[in-house]
């Protein structure tokens, strides 16, 4: 099959005001005509159901096999490999079934103008993404789970940050790489990347550092525990502040004890929720940096460079904390953006090429695993220091 | 031969009688462990106690379907093992110990279309071969199970308790599979239900009463227990009748229904179907395809609703399994469309509707057989076991018929091979690995599709057996129901809480008494500062007197951003293992301090001419109906609730049951179903049923409580007359008896009182009693006794017998022990001071804001309970997050509130210990169970099932 030129010239980035374009006056000018779009369009969603999209009962999906897979292998400490462990949830089966398209078998020129629509999903997806996190959540946590947490969100963001500078990794892949360790995995990779304008390619390899990461943790941690003859408590809290994916959290927990597990799958719900702030943070990072290299002003910057849907997102995160709408409505909104993040990354798979991701190499894994273990190794000085002091058994 | 052995013998210093004493004891060892053998059969017993719960396993199926009626069926299948065992390096199963299981809710009939799953697949009953087997002269132990025949069935004496001294108890018949159905009340002691009848009381407030009712023939329509003896260790029953299936045939596929001109014909796969009007019914003819040749042919009846017909399956089907085909006639397809499958055919060629006939044809047959090989798998037994009541199908249970043993290198058993249209296959499989010694490691479950559950061995060293049950079906409740309570209140499990569901209109409710909590509430089994304390009375028994906190009701008001607790949400309980009783030094203990009941002070409360209508309730949801057809009882403590009705050969049954205050049930279910009385059904000339009986009771009545209906019908219920205990107070002291043994002059010091004996009548056991203030002014004088046989025979619940031995002023108490013998002339009594009375509907001294609410038991007037609840709704939000517990027994605290979901809270005791997070999951209430009491226990069992899935369901995820 004939892949066209325009998938190179049209992409996911020039569509979100990608870094390789100029700027385009708005994201709907970018955008083909909806007649042109639709095969695409039409594409992304078909496969986005034959990957299992939440909500729509189709038995015949990639999501279901996998599941049934996971039914037929022997659980490992409860879970299942595919979905459970290694996380292939709708986001990462849209992805890989999207890249295998693309590689394998080719994409059609008439599907590339659909394509460029799936980083307008992302904007949406990640405004509605807003309304599923309360700061509220937090307090439950109780104050040593806060503090662990939030150091863990911000610090481990930094430590990325500064080992992604030092070694010149590129800001779109430190700031992924940031969101998808300090906090959790997929979901927050999801969010940063239109902020930090990464590449389709990026996201996809960002995710599977992390995801490869948690799957490490899971066997590595309770070792290092058993040695470290940690409590439950303190391995609960280690788990839930040192590995990527909710999912392995909680796996990694209940591989260490029965107590712990119960301990990392609820204090996982704080690094949940510092999300936005999270991401927030690490946005303004990364434009931080812009801020020092050029002589505007920071409101100028602000102004020319903070995309609108960021604005979109605190807000709803806002209203959402504010307890503006209730719980349905916030379920509903949920399922809603599942979908858009479900055909979005079928369209960001459609245009991944593997040559590309290639062309990141190693140093990507190497920053990730190296920044990770250190993220670890703080939490527990930091976990030591709370021991010594009596606040943690 | 025997004599050419004698003639061998003779030489032998052991002598003809020598020999044969020792052939006897041979022959006796030889048939011993035949005999044994027999009676360790696994048939009716549970799994091992730690056996392992897992709810779900991918292949079985739960499955809610609809009869042609529309009447909705809840299926489910499971698989079970029990008495397995691993001994050096093998895991050995004995014969009926691994069995698969379907079962239906309530049961299924023929002629209506019911469904059922038979390794997976979904059936269709057909017509059923039943019977009644009876037992004479059944003696069992208490806690036996005993066997009742070679299937497997069992009695089983699960708890006695007395009244009057009296004994009666409680007894189920356990089916082979384990499962039981409800539990009987049952004496030989005590006048008959019926009685109640004769009682003429006015509505309203009566004195107690003296007659205890009790049946010592409990009818369950199909199932009877006819007492000989029931006493508090053994019982011996003169007859026990159960029901039991011997055939059963099903179509393992949808039925096709056809219509079908008069005198013509239709096609039906490569068959002609045809119809002959004929004055005494339907000609049915299937002839092969040219039409010449009649393949089967019969007259049929057609089906319809009435039971009765169930009787006369001939008239009313054309069976034939070499055609493999079932036919019956129905009057209207058209009101199937109520079923799973709307006829895909009900009209006839050219759109002729007049003249036609419609036949429902069903296929692929299969007849199971009780006791006999499924028909593809050789290794397992059918076994069919009935409801109790109807007599119906209950259950399909296949068991592997020969015992089988597993090892690392034999490590899986096969289940059944399933009937399909497809494939037929091994349904699941048992496989076991790590076998180490006597332990086992690894056992799992795999379906026909090759899915697995979870290693079923929890714990790292291992289990000596690999019992289990998977599955969600109602059969769970049944099979756990002696381990139920340890497996919930496991604390290596924590607090899983489930998230609420939430909806626009919170479910609101103006008092919660006669509740139960949410279902899905958080259940704390051990919260420190609560008490669990053995409470011994005189005559030695140990009783266990245990607290619980409920709150129930309660709901989020996300407009106003509070959270209620309506009036009676929030108790306090605290109760015995059974009913406290005075003139026995019992006591139990209110907010943690010892109280020894002294007395109460009890009557009856009558209701005449009331209605009880079923559908008068305001479905909200969520399994929490609000019942505004509860009929309020007297004082308002106890209400009557009409549960739900059927229908047993025809005539409606109500079931409904008294609501205590705390929402708890009282006694067993009231079969309302008048008029059914060793009713035989025959149906013309068919003797099928002939020496089946059915009898459910005219009058219900238990204890105290009676109920005697005047017509029942599905729907609604009119009520003559009904009774039930009440109580207005009862007398505490927190102080320790005294024991004074006083002969007549002698006195003693009794609070600021001063006690002396006037005189001591040891003939007619009489003793004067005189009491003095500090002016030595007598304050009260009085006779107790005669405390003669009529006295003994009516203690200690009768409360004018109570009386005779017992004198009350003011503050102080004073008892005769029992028996009074008056030896040597001396009294022997028990005086406390410090007596207080605590009132129904009063405030709790210490704390207004709480208010007493003794509940009365409804079959003895004795204290069964103590509550003290809040009359005021209790308002929590962000600014009043705290609320206490009478006298700050406990404490509720609401961490984190948002206005609409409840993020954190939490129980904790007066020291401060508390309860984990309550709300793990965001919750719209904080409903909650605290501590194992009788209360607490009954609220959980109500919901068992749903709980231990997921408990476990919980654990893995």
């Amino acid at each position: 099959m004939e892949i066209s030129k325009m998938a190179q010239d049209m992409t996911y980035n020039q569509a979100v005001g990608g870094r390789s374009e100029a700027r385009k006056p708005s994201v709907w000018s970018a955008l083909p005509s909806f007649q042109k779009s639709l095969p695409g369009l039409l594409a992304m969603a078909i496969l986005a159901v034959l990957c299992g999209l939440p909500g729509i009962d189709f038995p015949f999906t990639l999501d279901s096999l996998l599941r049934y897979i996971d039914s037929v292998l022997p659980p490992i400490y409860g879970k299942g490999l595919f979905v459970d462990l290694l996380h292939f949830n709708y986001v990462v089966t849209s992805l890989i079934v999207g890249i295998l398209v693309r590689n394998v078998v080719g994409v059609p020129n008439s599907w590339e103008p659909g394509l460029t629509y799936s980083g307008v999903f992302m904007n949406v997806g990640i405004i509605i993404l807003g309304s599923q996190y309360m700061l509220r959540d937090l307090i439950k946590l109780g104050p040593i789970s806060i503090v662990v947490m939030s150091f863990m969100v911000f610090g481990g963001a930094l430590i990325f940050t500064v080992m992604g500078r030092f070694f010149k990794m590129g800001d779109a892949m430190t700031g992924l790489l940031a969101a998808a360790f300090s906090m959790c995995g997929v979901s927050a990779c999801i969010a940063i990347a239109p902020m930090v304008k990464a590449k389709s390619e990026e996201v996809a390899y960002a995710i599977a550092v992390s995801v490869t990461f948690g799957l490490a943790c899971l066997f590595v941690l309770p070792f290092v525990g058993k040695l470290m003859t940690l409590s439950n408590d303190a391995f609960g809290l280690l788990a839930a502040a040192g590995v990527p994916n909710s999912n392995q959290v909680i796996a990694t927990g209940f591989n260490y004890s029965f107590e712990a597990g119960k301990v990392s799958g609820f204090t996982n719900i704080g690094r949940l929720v510092l999300i936005p702030a999270g991401v927030l943070f690490i946005y303004f990072m990364t434009l931080g940096k812009e801020l020092r290299s050029t002589e505007i002003s920071f409101w100028e910057i602000l102004k020319e460079k903070f995309p609108l849907f960021v604005f979109g997102f605190a807000f709803v995160w806002t209203l959402n904390c504010l307890q503006v709408w209730p719980v349905p409505a916030s379920e509903a909104m949920g399922k809603v953006m599942e979908w858009f993040f479900a055909v979005c990354f079928v369209g960001l798979g459609l245009q991944t090429k593997l040559a590309d991701l290639k062309k990141a190499g190693p140093k990507g894994i190497v920053i990730g695993y190296v920044a990770g273990f250190m993220r670890i190794g703080l939490c527990l000085v930091l976990l030591f220091i709370f021991i010594k002091l009596g606040y943690l058994k | 031969m025997l004599n050419s052995l004698l003639h061998v013998i003779k030489w032998l210093p052991i002598g003809r009688r020598g020999l044969l004493v020792f052939l006897f004891a041979l022959c006796v060892a030889l048939l011993l462990p035949g005999y044994s053998t027999g009676m360790e059969t696994r048939h009716g017993l549970p799994p091992s106690d730690d056996a392992t719960y897992m709810p779900q396993l991918a292949g079985l199926l739960n499955k809610k379907l609809t009869n042609h009626y529309g009447q909705e069926k809840e299926l489910a299948e499971c698989i079970v093992l029990r008495g397995s065992e691993v001994k050096e390096g093998k895991v050995s199963v004995p014969a009926g110990g691994f069995f698969y299981a379907s079962s239906t809710s309530i049961d299924a009939k023929p002629l209506r279309s019911d469904p059922f799953l038979i390794l997976g697949e979904t059936s269709y009953l057909l017509s059923l071969k039943t019977a009644q087997m009876t037992k004479k002269d059944v003696a069992l132990g208490r806690r036996d199970k005993v066997l009742l025949d070679e299937k497997g069935y069992r009695l089983w004496f699960d708890y006695s308790t007395d009244h009057y001294g009296r004994p009666y108890g409680e007894f189920a018949i356990l089916a082979p599979s384990g499962g039981w159905q409800s539990e009987m009340p049952v004496s030989s002691s005590f006048p008959e239900p019926v009685k109640a009848r004769e009682l003429k009381l006015k509505e309203g407030e009566n004195p107690q009463q003296l007659p205890f009712f009790l049946t010592g023939d409990y009818t369950f329509g199909a199932t009877r227990l006819t007492t000989k003896k029931i006493a508090h260790q053994d019982a011996v029953f003169a007859e026990v009748k159960y029901p039991v299936i011997q055939e059963a045939v099903f179509s393992l596929d949808r039925p096709y229904v056809i219509g079908i001109q008069q005198e013509s014909f239709r096609w039906w796969r490569n068959k002609r179907i045809y119809a002959f009007r004929k004055e005494n019914g339907i000609l049915v003819e299937v002839r092969n395809w040219t039409g010449g040749k009649v393949l089967a042919s019969k007259l049929l009846q057609p089906v319809t609703q009435q039971e009765y017909k169930v009787t006369d399956p001939e008239r009313m089907s054309l069976t034939d399994f070499n055609l493999d085909m079932h036919i019956e006639v129905v009057v209207n397809p058209n009101w199937f469309k109520g079923s799973d499958w709307v006829p895909w055919s009900n009209d006839v060629p050219y759109g002729w509707t007049n003249g036609t006939v419609s036949l429902m044809i069903y296929h692929d047959l299969v007849k199971l057989k009780d006791g006999e090989p499924w028909p593809r798998d050789k290794r397992y037994i059918v076994g069919l076991e009935a409801e109790q009541m109807s007599g119906m199908l209950k259950r399909v249970v296949l068991e592997n018929k020969d015992p089988f043993v597993l090892t690392e290198k034999n490590d899986a058993y096969d289940g059944p091979t399933s009937l399909s249209d497809y494939w037929d296959r091994t349904y699941f499989k048992v496989v076991v690995g790590n076998i180490e010694g006597d332990v086992v490691k690894t056992c799992y479950a795999r379906d026909s599709w090759y899915r697995r559950t979870d290693n079923l061995i929890l714990w790292k060293e291992g289990r000596e057996n690999i019992d289990f049950f998977v599955g969600m079906s109602e059969l769970v409740v049944s099979v756990m129901e002696d381990t139920f309570l340890n497996r919930l209140a496991d604390p290596t499990y924590g607090v899983p809480v489930v998230k609420s569901v939430f909806s626009s209109y919170p479910r609101v409710i103006t008092s919660a008494k006669g509740f139960a909590p949410d279902p899905t509430c958080a259940f704390v089994p051990k919260l420190k500062g609560l008490t669990r304390k053995f409470v011994p009375s005189r005559s030695g028994d140990k009783l266990t007197c245990s607290d619980a906190i409920v709150i129930r009701g309660s709901y989020v008001d996300y407009r106003k951003e509070k959270i209620v607790i309506p009036p009676a949400g929030l108790y306090y309980s605290t109760r015995l293992g059974r009913n406290v009783r005075p003139l026995a030094g019992e006591a139990i203990y209110i907010l943690g301090k010892k109280a020894y009941l002294l007395s109460t002070h009890s009557y009856i409360v009558v209701k005449k001419n009331a209605t009880i209508d079923y559908w008068k309730l305001l479905p909200m949801g969520e399994g929490n109906p609000l019942f505004w057809q509860d009929v309020p009882l007297g004082d308002g403590s106890k209400t009557i609730r009409f549960l739900t009705s059927r229908l047993l050969w025809g005539r409606p049954v109500a079931q409904a049951r008294i609501i205590k205050y705390s929402g708890n049930a009282f006694g067993a279910d009231m079969l309302l179903g008048p008029g059914l009385k060793n009713y035989e059904p025959i149906y013309g000339d068919n003797k099928s049923f002939a020496n089946q009986t059915y009898s459910l009771p005219d009058t219900y009545a238990e204890g105290g409580t009676y109920v005697i209906p005047r017509w029942v019908s599905p729907d609604v219920v009119e009520i003559e007359e009904m009774g039930s205990p009440g109580m207005d107070y009862f007398m505490v002291s927190y102080e320790e008896p005294q024991k004074l043994i006083l002969k007549a002059g002698g006195e003693a010091k009794v609070g600021d009182y001063k006690l002396r004996v006037a005189s001591v009548d040891q003939g007619r056991k009489m003793v004067k009693l005189v009491l003095l203030d500090a002016t030595g002014k007598v304050a009260l004088e009085k006779m107790l006794g005669p405390v003669d046989q009529s006295v003994y025979d009516t203690l200690p619940q009768y409360s004018p017998s109570q009386q005779k031995v017992m004198m009350e002023y003011k503050d102080i108490h004073v008892e005769l022990e029992l028996p009074a013998d008056f030896k040597e002339g001396k009294a022997t009594l028990y005086a406390w001071a410090g007596a207080q009375k605590l009132d129904r509907d009063k405030p709790w001294a210490k704390d207004p804001r709480y208010y007493m609410r003794p509940d009365v038991c409804g079959h003895c007037y004795m204290l069964n309970e103590f509550i003290l609840d809040n009359p005021e709704p209790i308002i929590l939000d962000a600014k009043h997050p705290i609320y206490t517990g009478p006298e700050g027994y406990f404490k509720i605290v609401i961490d984190d509130f948002d206005g609409e979901r409840i993020q954190a809270w939490h129980i904790e005791d007066k020291d401060g210990h508390k309860s984990d997070n309550l709300a793990e999951l965001p919750r719209n209430n904080v409903d909650v169970l605290v501590g194992v009491n009788g209360t607490t226990e009954h609220f959980l069992r109500k919901t068992l099932l749903q709980r231990l899935a997921y408990r476990e369901i919980w654990r893995l995820k």
